[in-house]
């Protein structure tokens, strides 16, 4: 067996997909740029590590169903001047959950009921929590004393 | 309900969009005053926050339901469209 293909087994022994994945490129990377043995298996993992949150990602923003997909970055805040830009982009950064704090979307006042824009952040905000739930990593808490348990979603 | 009471993350859509019974308000309630202080709740809503009174059977457990969900709550208000009304315009042309 050669030993490139008894790597590639082994690491889908280990279900190390991320690293079969990228292998080929961070060796000839790392062959060209003279790494180190260390920094050359960081590296691989980090690619394992970046594919296991995409996958799981993936698989938490199916089981939301939130019909379409919404991101802060293609969100248009120009075309919603009524939006607070700097609240949405810090309540993004879901410190707010480490309060407790309490987020609400509601219409104009004595308006009729209107969609799109509440919709729309609402489903960014989801779609932010969502992403932290997945990474639980302490990158969106930089400053917190406790970093808390992997966010559970629940729409009701 | 112990789910509904611990998770991070609470989103309530389309909240007081009909009214709801004694029961029901009760159950709103422990979700919400155990949650209150600790864990947050997103809520949207297609009426006015003063038209949430209206939709609860008794005005005590009302005010103590609607502190616990508004207080240190940051709020957005929107203007638009409607969702449906804008596709539907969009589908027509």
């Amino acid at each position: 067996m050669q030993p490139d293909t008894q790597l590639k087994s082994q690491l889908k022994r280990l279900k190390l997909s991320g690293v079969i994945d990228t292998l080929d490129m961070r060796l000839l990377e790392s062959q060209q740029n003279q790494l180190d043995y260390l920094a050359f298996l960081s590296l691989l993992l980090q690619d394992e590590i970046e594919a296991r949150q995409m996958r799981k990602l993936g698989r938490l923003l199916q089981q939301a169903h939130f019909g379409q997909e919404q991101t802060l970055e293609s969100f248009d805040f120009t075309a919603a001047t009524s939006l607070n830009a700097t609240l949405i982009r810090e309540l993004a950064t879901m410190r707010f959950l480490t309060h407790g704090e309490g987020v609400i979307l509601i219409p104009p006042c004595g308006k009729p009921a209107k969609l799109t824009s509440r919709k729309r952040s609402a489903m960014l905000l989801v779609a932010t929590a969502t992403l932290y739930a997945f990474t639980n990593s302490t990158t969106y808490f930089p400053s917190s004393p406790k970093p808390i348990s992997p966010a559970s979603l629940t729409l009701v | 309900m112990n789910q509904l009471i611990k998770c991070d993350l609470l989103i309530l859509d389309d909240f007081a969009f009909r009214k709801i019974d004694q029961p029901s308000s009760e159950y709103l309630y422990t979700i919400v005053d155990n949650r209150y202080g600790s864990k947050s709740i997103i809520l949207t809503s297609n009426r006015a926050m003063n038209d949430w009174m209206g939709i609860f059977p008794d005005p005590v457990m009302a005010g103590a339901i609607l502190d616990r969900l508004t207080h240190q709550a940051h709020q957005i208000q929107l203007k638009g469209e409607s969702m449906r009304k804008k596709l539907a315009q969009k589908n027509l042309t």
